[in-house]
């Protein structure tokens, strides 16, 4: 591709979502806005959903809207609805304005400028265009079948699987106009073990894919099954401070978020990152590198824009240990007479803000056999149950399907045991990474083994 | 609305249909650190229609509010549900009886919301945001939101409900960041009620919230972290409501209780102190305004008190009418959708346990050593009522005196042996789960609360050394 204006070669009905956001961008020109942006998407979801072990119900739905964003004289106004037709849409523009007439002006508003894009390949398989109910309810019956086949004791409480195909569009007043096709297969498991009186951790797994060939649900169901069965029986443990290894789902729960708010130049430039002025610093192990990209053919976290129409940037976040870049989007960038790195995120419901396209944290050298083999004394954690503060970085949660871990061997299965710490302190504690990743939805993570964890138990 | 909904029903033929009209009117106003960040309107309408066929459901939806389309929609519903049956193991095998609600329902509301402007509802949030960032040096950023849900619902069923709900429900909050050589430390307050601007305002003034968190944030900075510990606590109405909803509440819902939660069986079992008595109700006569109240549920069933914890034993589960008959019992009004695009699922409403006999000075006094714990924060629970919550203001208690604050701190523990130990309840009643929706596939605005308890928790901290 070399940059050209791809998405004007596809389909009539391509044209309508785009369309929507032009009119929407004329409309509110006309009614007094100095800057306007149109968002739209259309789209259909099939999704067949289970519940207690067994199949619950099929869904089905066309959904559509589009969200407005005005400027006016600097100052935000912001109005949506779920119609694409052209009296909704100037009905949304009044109100938008309306909003915008009463807000406080911020020298920053301002829309981006048309930048060059390429399409990000793989987004949407064509094959998604023929998957009914009946292949939706194939993949769920799977879902439900290898978790339940695996163990008798595992119970499935509920979970689904859902296929979106859709397009999106986003036009702006200084001509922005894109739009992209794209779909997404996803799942989720949810449940737990049961022998006898005993009712185990419960626990969860889910991914996607946008390949109707990539579907994969057995993954899912099987270590689900598996971590929910090892996890009976657990037993009380003393409490110490010592060795803690995440897997990829506690990686993406416990230290994700708090680099994502961080490296949000939204919450730098107000005050809230702890990362404020700290590029070029270490901020964690030598072994420890995040990236950022949102260009990754086929990804979920990927588009061949973002939502001002702007591109993704690939940036590194964290280069062996020192923090290098901080996401952006057009207000933010504006700020620092600097240009986006093309990370404006949301939907219809509200104005860009700044997210994370797909994190990548890059593999390390140990397998993770090695991590426990290493472990004199510590817990392995299979789901960190909380969150953690991104602002401080403090967490305390409890560790679920958890397993204490000596003179490297797993030992026993764990319960009623917490972890606590700072997840800044302990990017700065890790001490060992694995060379196996694992695609979780938008992230792609390997395990990670933490030192100095304050590991409580009742 | 509800004729043209009648009429697109009356040639249904499967076993049971309902069709929703639901449509909500949103605002959301954020501002942070001195700067509008979001101003937005939204609006989302339409229909949503469930269909029993064959003892299986199915759900579709449309935006277009024309018999052509809900017919359309009814179709696909009753397709999706056909479908569904075929890998379906045990067929639904009807729904429980009910009196459904006909006629229309409106909550009370003193001074509605929609009476107040764009512009006084924007210059609150300016006006919230400068006053928690001018009060202390220490809090330099500051986020205040205003956001309210206007929702009117139209439903009719193939079973006889028919009726039309109106909904309004405004909140507001104040987070202070207070930060000082590299450590940052963040404190809310909120209010949030199911009424009018008058009813948001009952307790505390925004000026007033505002200037809690700030000075909350700001003493929470020189505040110590806890040592991990099994303690005494006592537990505010707002952590009390959170162990209701979260750690009790979820493991009583039916459709939970049926895929093996920790009371599957456990009816007329006591697995709480007598002293406890926890209620779930879409219309409290404690205090109606509850976030969580919901005067009739999506099936048509009219807002139940019901008691799910009598003097300790296990009564009740929570129930829509598909698990009330396979329990042999009455639905319990707690079935609810998100919006129209969403089917009812089992929700909680407003979640709290009855007030006793103490004051809040009597239950503090007999504490020897132990924590006083305020204000819910971010909380998980688990199938076995195992829990973790964060506590947004910790005291230590010695002696029967509260001391100093602490940071950081959390509170576990498997809730209902915490029930089993409660020694005191409080005589203050009040719903105060705090802001933000309860997630289960779909979001739901819910509340909790009730008199304070004296119990033992786990309390988590770090372990030094």
């Amino acid at each position: 591709m070399q940059g050209h204006h791809w998405w004007k070669t596809g389909g009539l009905k391509m044209l309508d979502v785009l369309e929507a956001c032009q009119y929407a961008v004329k409309k509110a020109l006309e009614l007094g806005a100095t800057e306007a942006e149109g968002f739209a998407a259309r789209g259909k979801e099939i999704n067949v959903s289970i519940e207690r072990n067994g199949i619950k119900m099929g869904k089905s739905q066309d959904l559509s809207g589009i969200g407005i964003r005005v400027i006016l004289n600097h100052s935000l106004g912001f109005a949506s609805v779920n119609d694409l037709a052209k009296e909704e849409i100037v009905r949304a523009a009044e109100n938008a304005l309306g909003l915008a007439r009463r807000a406080p002006p911020l020298e920053f508003n301002e829309l981006p400028d048309v930048k060059p894009i390429s399409k990000v390949e793989g987004l949407y398989d064509p094959q998604s265009r023929d998957f009914t109910m009946d292949d939706a309810l194939e993949n769920a019956t799977r879902l439900l079948k290898v978790a339940r086949d695996y163990d008798p004791r595992v119970t499935v409480d509920s979970g689904y699987f859902s296929v979106d195909v859709g397009e999106s569009a986003v036009a702006n007043s200084n001509g922005t106009e894109a739009s992209e096709r794209a779909c997404a297969f996803t799942h989720v498991i949810m449940g737990m073990a049961i022998e006898d009186e005993e009712v185990s951790s419960f626990d969860y797994r889910f991914n996607g894919t946008r390949r109707v060939d990539e579907i994969d649900v057995e993954t899912s169901a099987r270590t689900l099954a598996e971590t929910v069965v090892n996890s009976l029986g657990a037993k009380k443990i003393e409490s110490f401070k010592g060795t803690v290894v995440l897997n990829p789902n506690t990686v993406v729960d416990l230290l994700a978020p708090v680099i994502a708010f961080s490296t949000n130049s939204n919450a730098v430039q107000k005050g809230m990152s702890r990362f404020a002025g700290r590029i070029g610093e270490r901020v964690a192990s030598e072994a420890f590198t995040v990236r950022d990209d949102g260009l990754i053919a086929g990804a979920l976290g990927s588009s061949s824009f973002d939502r001002e129409g702007c591109p993704h940037q690939p940036l590194h976040i964290i280069e062996k240990g020192v923090l290098k870049n901080f996401l952006y989007n057009t207000l933010t960038a504006k700020k620092e007479d600097r240009e986006t790195t093309g990370h404006a995120s949301g939907g219809i419901s509200g104005p860009p803000r700044i997210a994370t396209t797909n994190l990548i944290i890059e593999p390390g050298n140990d397998s993770v056999d090695d991590l426990t083999a290493e472990t004199k004394k510590g817990v392995a954690i299979s789901r960190f149950s909380g969150a953690p503060d991104p602002i401080s970085g403090d967490f305390s949660g409890g560790v679920k399907g958890g397993y204490l871990i000596e003179k490297g061997e797993k030992v026993s299965p764990i319960k009623e045991t917490l972890v606590a710490g700072n997840v800044f302190e302990l990017l700065k504690e890790i001490s060992g990474i694995s060379k196996e990743t694992e695609r979780i939805m938008n992230f792609i993570v390997p395990w990670v083994r933490l030192e100095n964890v304050s590991v409580t138990s009742a | 609305m509800l004729d043209l909904l009648a009429k697109c029903l009356s040639d249904f033929e499967g076993d049971y249909a309902e069709m929703r009209f639901h449509q909500r009117e949103s605002t959301y106003i954020r501002m942070a650190a001195g700067e509008l960040e979001d101003a937005t309107f939204l609006k989302n309408a339409g229909v949503g229609v469930r269909a029993l066929v064959n003892g299986s459901w199915g759900f579709s939806s449309t935006n277009v509010l024309k018999v052509d389309a809900i017919r359309s929609s009814l179709k696909d519903a009753e397709k999706a549900a056909g479908v569904a049956s075929q890998n379906r193991t045990e067929r639904i095998k009807g729904l429980a009886e009910a009196e459904l609600a006909k006629g229309t329902f409106c909550p009370t509301v003193n001074d509605p919301a929609e009476n107040h402007s764009m512009e006084e509802k924007m210059n609150l949030v300016i006006e919230a945001e400068k006053t928690a960032k001018d009060e202390s040096k220490n809090v330099r950023s500051a986020i205040s939101v205003y956001s309210e849900l206007i929702d009117r619902k139209v439903v009719v069923n193939t079973d006889g409900a028919e009726f039309e709900l109106h909904d309004v429900k405004p909140e507001f909050y104040v987070y202070a960041i207070a930060s000082e050589n590299g450590d940052r430390v963040g404190a809310m307050k909120a209010a949030s009620v199911t009424g009018g601007w008058k009813d948001l305002w009952r307790r505390n003034e925004p000026e007033q919230l505002a200037l809690d968190a700030c000075n909350l944030a700001s003493r929470l900075l020189h505040a110590k972290h806890p040592k991990g510990e099994t303690a005494t606590v006592v537990l505010e109405p707002s952590l009390v409501g959170l162990i209701s909803h979260e750690a009790i509440g979820h493991t009583v819902e039916a459709d939970f209780v049926l895929s093996g939660s920790i009371t599957k069986g456990k009816l007329g079992h006591k697995l709480a102190s007598e002293l406890v008595t926890l209620v779930d109700s879409g219309n409290p006569e404690e205090d109606s305004h509850g976030t969580g109240s919901v005067l009739v549920d999506d099936e048509g069933v009219p807002a139940k008190r019901t008691k799910v914890i009598e003097n300790g034993v296990l009564k009740s589960y929570l129930h829509d009418r598909e698990s009330a008959l396979m329990f042999d019992t009455e639905p319990t009004g707690n079935a609810r959708a998100f919006e129209y695009t969403d089917e009812p699922i089992i929700r909680m409403t407003n979640t709290y346990i009855l007030p006793g006999d103490y004051s809040m000075d009597e239950i503090i006094e007999g504490v020897k050593e132990g924590y006083l714990m305020r204000g819910a924060g971010n909380g998980q629970a688990d199938s076995n009522a195992e829990f973790m919550f964060e506590v947004d203001e910790a005291y230590m208690i010695r002696k029967g005196e509260v001391k100093e604050l602490l940071r950081g701190v959390t509170i576990s523990g498997q809730a209902f042996d915490v029930l089993k130990s409660v020694d005191a309840v409080g005589k203050d009643f009040l719903l105060d789960i705090g802001v933000g929706f309860c997630g289960k596939y779909q979001r739901a605005k819910v509340d909790g609360g009730g008199g304070a308890i004296r119990c033992k928790a786990i309390i988590g901290g770090r372990q030094e050394g």
